[in-house]
């Protein structure tokens, strides 16, 4: 909301300036945004006194002036009719820019040249409130002493701060100037100075029979005043108060709108006023909207009517929806002479539900969307009524309420040990009582520390005790509470669960990898187009397209980064990420952590991504196997699933050549994931391996055998048939060519031979290296190399 | 020429070459010359001595021995003359330019999200908290109506949330794994739950529809808003550095009362004022407050027993600040040259 400082000011009497108004309203839960300056933007506007002023020979009412300007010399042609020789005033020069935004240009009017134009307090920007009463009309009249030739802000308050205010959703007293003024009287102690009304209320006729208005549904608008105001004339707004709407961020229609939408942001009460002229039979009925009811709202647009949104009638036709917006049927016109005023309060839940079928937030459904007082109501009426009469037309005496029975204003209990035990330390009583009493609460003291407090009925967010405590903690001052640290009791378990994802990070930072961070929504058709075809959870009210899914696997999220990068030129990477993917689960859903991996450098190839995989399970002390199998976007040779036992743990693979032509991908990427909680369930206590004290030997065999035979099988033979004499087996490399036939290749395994109880002599290397080539020759069909 | 004549002859022509020589190759030359298995001058003529007669052998074989002593010495002197010229101009042909860049491949790197996280759970680790963290796909109860934000309330539009179906959702803030804590465990209750948050923001420099939160939780006997400020206040000062202050200022959440938005003085301006703390002085780093009594019951705790204070943090807020990040989406777009950063 946006609060004119000036505005501010008619409630609470201040000599603070708007920063520190600001800070105090902060410290009390009144949250400021931000200072605006309004009129920041006027420039080349001087002082000036008017020399001459000769009529004009071809028009009657203009004026040519001879004006000092200081270094200038200028000629202005004006009509304004205080305009006089000797007079000082302000002009704004060729290029000079006024309070409206308008930009100011050298012409000539009626033949005769004009270098600029004289400017009132409004072109100025100025506070007409610093003006004396009589020079509020027409040019500027400033006193004869005003420095001439410099920028009116020199002379002048042109600047206006403007305060915006954010209010909390429980707060609907604070979408008010009045209700923001109330809380910087109680935390400054001072009165809070209520605006004028008519204090008519006692005339009204309430509940009674009449052919004003009729309530079809209290539940929907449990109170409605309404009252007739005659000889109206609609023109212009006294200028303050457009000035003051037009701060706050309103337009200024006419006095009888304006009226309405001034009353609005003062006390917080939305008001409408029909022409009643137009109204079927001259009255109002509250009603339920009947099926396929159009309207056409203010803002010309043709609405169709949501079936039983609270709708205002009159006899015929619908002529506005409640609480939202008034009918273009019934609107003020220069015309109207009679107007019916309509102060109401409608339920939050149905303004809310109306507003929103009709995408229609106005500054009326904001505010009953929040709760309504139905106390405001009356002051709202007779505060507009007020006005009305002095800018608009003749209050009539015809007022009318139909209202629910008054209710009982909530009361509240409040134990002042309570206080000390939330708060942590004793408010003494006379300070809780006289910040209660400052925000509008009468207080009772019961005795035994116990209070009894009467809510004012514009507080609804009050319902409880926690509530009070609330609201003397922000007035005492947060700042004024001691800060200690809690005493806990031992027995507070400090347990970790975020181990098995801090693991695998350092694990993967040690290996080199490089952590990003991809967002775990994307659309379907991402997801389709790296062939991932697993039923995915959606989302059933994305912003875009782009939130529809919720990933079922990390590696396009990986691929993208890698393609994104590859466009920048930056090529080199080695990629993790540790995240949840989502699954359906029967009827639930299942968030397992996942470990993403993705490299793509120069030569990076399927063995640079296992090695970063056979590293991460050595340091996890396990180990993993790898069975060829691939994913539709892995490259049907390269690529394999990741075991652990019996189970499939994870994947990893080259990107199939297909999808990376289709991505444009012109590096080759290497892909994997691995399933982190899976492969820490299986986590064992770790138990120290002994280590011989004797030495070791190396021994290498060559072997040529069919190229489909695979390695990894061929050393888990050697390393089983070999028992604990061999301690390691690798095969180092691999050779297909020249003096291998066709369809085979030779393999080259290096052994590690060790015991843990001797030396080994030659003779027992000879004895198992002969038995090792065996196995190889008979299970593989093997040959060795020569 | 007696035996005696050769080995002085020897003696000065040794001790002219073997000064002369500059190089160790040289010096082996000469060695080879002198002492050489093979034909080496002196060799030959120590070798020659035991062909001498009894009454020559004494003093020739003591001149000889004197000779060799002498040439030995000579060598030993000349080659750490060589060695040490040799070092001087090879420490100086080593020399190298000590700014060049420095050739160490970087190891892998922590995402600056995550570097914050650590930074915070470590924090509160150190006060004892425990680290939970619930899902992420919550069903309305927990997200809402646990935290008494009943539906119908006007504070649900403070967290437009992305739903899977009628009541189930992303989880729009950390605050439902409170709830989970507290069903699973009696007071005395400590914990942070870190995690990510969905909400349906339109995406600019500050907002993304995902982001991470670390929410906070203590419940007890006792436990006091007091307690709160000054538990909040350690945080900032462990997180932000010592000589960080904090302000409270009143602020409003359905499941907190009195709730409570932190700031801190400005870590970057120290409280001078600068564009990250828009000339304020203060920075908001998180909301908090008492753990409304009516969540307390809710999970059937008895509020005139128990009393509690929770808190939550925008990580990615907290990351950006300190890094001076301006823009939320480069934490999601993964550029190398942005990720090598940190």
């Amino acid at each position: 909301m946006r609060v004119p400082f000036c505005w501010l000011k008619d409630y609470v009497e201040l000599h603070e300036s708007a920063q520190e108004a600001a800070e105090l309203l902060q410290s009390v839960g009144v949250p400021v945004e931000n200072i605006e300056q309004a009129g920041a933007s006027v420039s080349g506007i001087v002082t000036c006194r008017i020399v001459s002023a000769e009529k004009h020979p071809d028009a009657e009412r203009l004026l040519i002036c001879q004006v000092d300007a200081g270094s200038e010399k200028l000629q202005i042609v004006t009509a304004a009719p205080n305009a006089r020789a000797g007079m000082v005033t302000a002009v704004a020069l060729h290029g000079a820019i006024l309070a409206s935004g308008t930009k100011i240009k050298k012409g000539k009017l009626r033949g005769a040249v004009s270098e600029g134009m004289f400017c009132g307090w409004d072109e100025a920007g100025v506070d007409p409130e610093c003006l004396p009463e009589d020079k509020r009309e027409g040019i500027l009249d400033l006193p004869e002493d005003t420095e001439i030739g410099v920028p009116v802000q020199k002379v002048l308050p042109i600047v206006e701060d403007i305060l915006i205010v954010e209010s909390f959703a429980n707060r609907a007293d604070q979408l008010s100037i009045l209700g923001i003024a109330r809380e910087l009287a109680a935390k400054l102690e001072r009165p809070l100075r209520m605006p004028e009304i008519m204090r008519d209320y006692d005339q009204a006729s309430i509940n009674g029979e009449d052919n004003l208005v009729a309530i079809e549904d209290y539940t929907a608008c449990p109170r409605f005043m309404a009252r007739l105001v005659s000889g109206v004339k609609v023109g212009p707004s006294p200028k303050w108060m457009a000035r003051r709407l037009e701060l706050a961020g309103m337009r200024s229609i006419n006095n009888v709108v304006d009226i309405t939408n001034y009353v609005m942001l003062e006390t917080g009460q939305p008001l409408h006023a029909y022409d009643r002229a137009r109204l079927a039979e001259g009255r109002l009925i509250v009603r339920r909207s009947r099926p396929e009811e159009t309207i056409v709202t203010l803002d010309s647009a043709e609405q169709k009517l949501p079936a039983n949104s609270i709708i205002i009638a009159d006899a015929e036709k619908a002529v506005g929806v409640a609480g939202v917006m008034g009918g273009l049927n019934t609107e003020i016109e220069e015309a109207t002479s009679e107007l019916l005023l309509e102060s109401a309060s409608f339920d939050n839940g149905d303004v809310r539900r109306t507003s929103l079928r009709l995408g229609l937030r106005t500054e009326s459904s904001k505010r009953f969307e929040k709760g309504m007082d139905i106390e405001r109501v009356i002051f709202g009426s007779q505060r507009a009524a007020y006005l009305l009469n002095e800018y608009a037309g003749k209050v009539m005496p015809e007022i009318v309420v139909k209202s629910v029975p008054q209710p009982e204003p909530v009361t509240v209990e409040l134990r002042l040990a309570l206080i000390k035990r939330v708060l942590g330390v004793e408010v003494p009583f006379e300070k809780v009582c006289a910040i209660l009493r400052s925000l509008e609460f009468a207080v009772k003291d019961l005795g035994d520390g116990r209070l009894e407090v009467k809510v004012p009925s514009f507080r609804i967010d009050i319902t409880e005790e926690i509530d009070l405590i609330e609201e003397i903690a922000r007035h005492a001052g947060y700042d004024n509470l001691p800060n200690t640290v809690p005493a806990v009791e031992q027995g507070s378990v400090v347990f970790h669960n975020d181990v098995n994802e801090e693991t695998f990070r350092d694990l993967c930072v040690k290996l080199g990898l490089t952590e990003i961070l991809t967002p775990s929504l994307c659309s379907l058709e991402m997801i389709k187009k790296y062939r991932v075809e697993d039923e995915v959870l959606q989302i059933m009210n994305p912003l875009s397209e782009d939130q529809r899914v919720l990933r079922p696997c990390l590696f396009p999220f990986m691929t993208n980064v890698v393609l994104r990068n590859l466009r920048v030129r930056n090529e080199d990477m080695r990629l993790f990420e540790i995240s949840r993917i989502y699954e359906k689960d029967g009827d639930g859903v299942k968030e397992p952590l996942r470990l993403g991996l993705a490299l793509s450098y120069k030569d990076a190839d399927f063995f640079a991504l296992k090695g970063i995989v056979e590293e991460i399970a050595a340091m996890l002390g396990t180990e993993f196997k790898y069975v060829r199998a691939s994913k539709a976007w892995t490259h049907p040779g390269a690529s394999a699933e990741v075991m652990l036992g019996n189970s499939v743990v994870g994947w990893l693979g080259v990107i199939h050549p297909v999808l990376a032509k289709e991505l444009d991908l012109e590096q080759n990427a290497i892909l994997g994931e691995l399933d982190i909680d899976a492969i820490m369930a299986a986590q064992k206590l770790r138990q120290y391996k002994k280590i011989s004290r004797y030495p070791s030997v190396e021994r290498d065999l060559a072997l040529v055998m069919e190229a489909s035979v695979q390695a990894g099988d061929v050393a888990a033979r050697f390393k089983q048939v070999g028992g604990d004499l061999v301690s390691e087996v690798r095969c180092f490399d691999v050779y297909v060519g020249e003096g291998i036939p066709a369809g085979y290749k030779s393999l080259a395994f290096r052994f590690v031979l060790q015991a843990m109880d001797k030396t080994l002599e030659d003779e027992d290397i000879s004895r198992l290296m002969k038995k090792l080539q065996k196995i190889a020759e008979r299970e593989f069909k093997a040959k060795i190399r020569e | 020429m007696s035996i005696l004549e050769q080995l002085e002859q020897l003696k000065a022509e040794a001790e002219r070459e073997i000064k002369e020589a500059s190089q160790q190759s040289k010096i082996d030359e000469l060695w080879t010359k002198y002492f050489g298995r093979k034909g080496g001058e002196l060799t030959s003529i120590l070798r020659g001595v035991k062909t001498l007669s009894a009454e020559e052998r004494p003093a020739v074989g003591k001149a000889a021995n004197e000779v060799k002593v002498f040439i030995e010495e000579l060598f030993a002197v000349q080659k750490e003359k060589i060695y040490q010229d040799g070092l001087a101009a090879k420490l100086s042909a080593e020399q190298i330019d000590v700014t060049l860049p420095g050739k160490w491949k970087a190891p892998g790197r922590i995402h600056l999200l995550n570097i914050t996280m650590r930074r915070i759970k470590e924090v509160f680790k150190g006060l004892g908290y425990s680290v939970v963290s619930g899902p992420e796909i919550e069903t309305d109860y927990y997200n809402f109506e646990a935290l008494n934000i009943p539906s119908n309330h006007p504070s649900r539009e403070m967290w437009d949330s992305f739903f899977l179906r009628e009541g189930l959702l992303m989880r729009s803030h950390t605050s439902p794994s409170q709830v989970h804590v507290m069903e699973k465990q009696e007071p005395p209750v400590r914990v942070i739950c870190p995690g990510k948050c969905y909400r349906r923001d339109a995406v600019d420099a500050t907002h993304f529809w995902e982001f991470h939160q670390v929410e906070g939780l203590l419940v007890d006997k006792n436990v006091t808003f007091s307690d709160l400020k000054g538990t909040l206040e350690l945080f900032a000062k462990g997180m932000f550095g010592h000589r960080r202050r904090t302000r409270f200022n009143p602020s409003y959440f359905p499941f907190t009362e009195p709730s409570a938005e932190v700031m801190v003085d400005c870590f970057v301006c120290d409280g001078k004022g600068c564009r990250v703390c828009k000339n304020s002085g203060w920075i908001e780093i998180m909301g908090s407050g008492m753990v409304h009594p009516r969540v307390l019951k809710g999970v059937g705790y008895d509020p005139e027993k128990y009393t509690g204070f929770a808190f939550g943090m925008g990580v990615e807020r907290i990351a950006m600040l300190t890094y001076g990040v301006d823009d939320i989406r480069l934490l999601y777009e993964d550029d190398m040259r942005f990720l090598s950063q940190f």
